[in-house]
């Protein structure tokens, strides 16, 4: 039985295991078939390697290339993200706090609804959107976690921004 | 300044000593990052990115142990990072890939022969899914052996032998294809 392609790489590469290696190489000693294999197989190799190589232009296009300037500007300011990160978080923090409180000042002004908890809601399975609204903004879960969660998408969004800062190369 | 020392530096919060390692490495980072993605612009855009998870992630490196396969590992890294940013068509293309790759014309041209067209060669790598395209890179591009490969991504060498069988036979498909294109063009 002839062994698989696979195993004729690990073994140009000398990645077999002695056993492996001594039953292969019986094998090669005996059949023309995967001699010439491994023999297209090298060649293969040496092509690709040999395609693969850089070109002069490259080459030169590698040395004209200088990343020490940027890569050392941006290594050199580290803090440079974290103010502009803090400030959009605070701005949005800040837009999510008072928004939350205008929120309920809204919200306070519909009409009470007569539900204690997000139990007696389901249970007394109202119709009314407004009770289920009031509900949210006078002490709900929601109405307690979303401006966290709006401070949570500032932070992301700043971190965003942050990320996207400019870049430049030689 | 000998790298170590470099190193050492830049651990005890010297960031000017981190100059002398880009300048040090920068050309083998960018061939790598250019190989890998094919294009100038995206190989600066990553290679820059891997100075910089480099010097953030230095206090995580072994230093008894060599600095270049450590950076390019990140540089690997970056490149993938940033290809599969480039959008969803690749990974498409990864899913279909295998299957693809198994059906080859019996009497096509050897890919040695294909592999003279050096620019067809290296259009069709860029064109490979990722772990095929990295596998070609590392292999014949950055010269690692199968054991080096495995460190590097964490897959067994069988993984990389199959994953480097089948990048050719991909290549192979590819470069046939492009040689009719070019043989029945007006």
């Amino acid at each position: 039985m002839h062994p698989e392609m696979e195993r004729l790489h690990l073994y140009l590469n000398g990645a077999l295991s002695p056993g492996d290696l001594q039953a292969l190489e019986a094998h090669l000693a005996a059949c023309a078939e995967c001699a010439q294999a491994l023999a297209e197989l090298a060649a293969e190799d040496a092509a690709l390697t040999g395609a693969l190589g850089l070109d002069p232009s490259e080459l030169a296009w590698i040395d004209s290339v200088d990343l020490v300037q940027p890569v050392m500007a941006e290594v050199a300011s580290p803090q440079r993200d974290t103010p502009l990160l803090a400030l959009v978080v605070l701005l949005l923090g800040l837009a999510g706090y008072l928004g939350g409180n205008l929120w309920r000042t809204l919200v306070a002004l519909l009409p009470e609804p007569d539900v204690g908890s997000i139990i007696d809601l389901v249970r007394t399975a109202g119709p009314g959107v407004i009770r289920l609204v009031r509900w949210l903004g006078g002490g709900g879960i929601l109405g307690a976690i979303w401006p966290g969660l709006l401070v949570g998408a500032a932070i992301g969004f700043g971190y965003v921004l942050t990320k996207r800062g400019g870049k430049s190369y030689a | 300044m000998e790298e170590r020392e470099a190193i050492r530096r830049c651990r005890r919060g010297d960031p000017d000593a981190f100059a002398h390692l880009v300048r040090g490495h920068q050309a083998a980072v960018l061939a790598l990052c250019y190989r890998m993605t094919g294009s100038r612009e995206d190989a600066a855009d990553a290679a820059q990115q891997a100075f910089l998870q480099a010097y953030r992630r230095l206090e995580t490196f072994d230093p008894a142990q060599p600095f270049r396969p450590w950076l390019m590992k990140i540089a690997t890294n970056e490149c993938i990072t940033l290809l599969r940013r480039r959008g969803r068509r690749l990974e498409a293309a990864d899913a279909a890939a295998p299957e693809r790759a198994v059906a080859t014309e019996p009497d096509a041209p050897s890919l040695v022969e294909l592999a003279e067209d050096r620019e067809a060669v290296r259009r069709a790598v860029t064109a490979l899914p990722l772990p095929y395209r990295t596998a070609i890179v590392q292999y014949y591009f950055e010269g690692l052996s199968y054991q080096q490969m495995a460190e590097r991504s964490g897959l067994s060498t069988g993984t990389i032998a199959t994953h480097l069988h089948r990048a050719k036979q991909l290549l192979r498909r590819s470069l046939s294809e492009q040689e009719v294109t070019v043989r029945h063009a007006p």
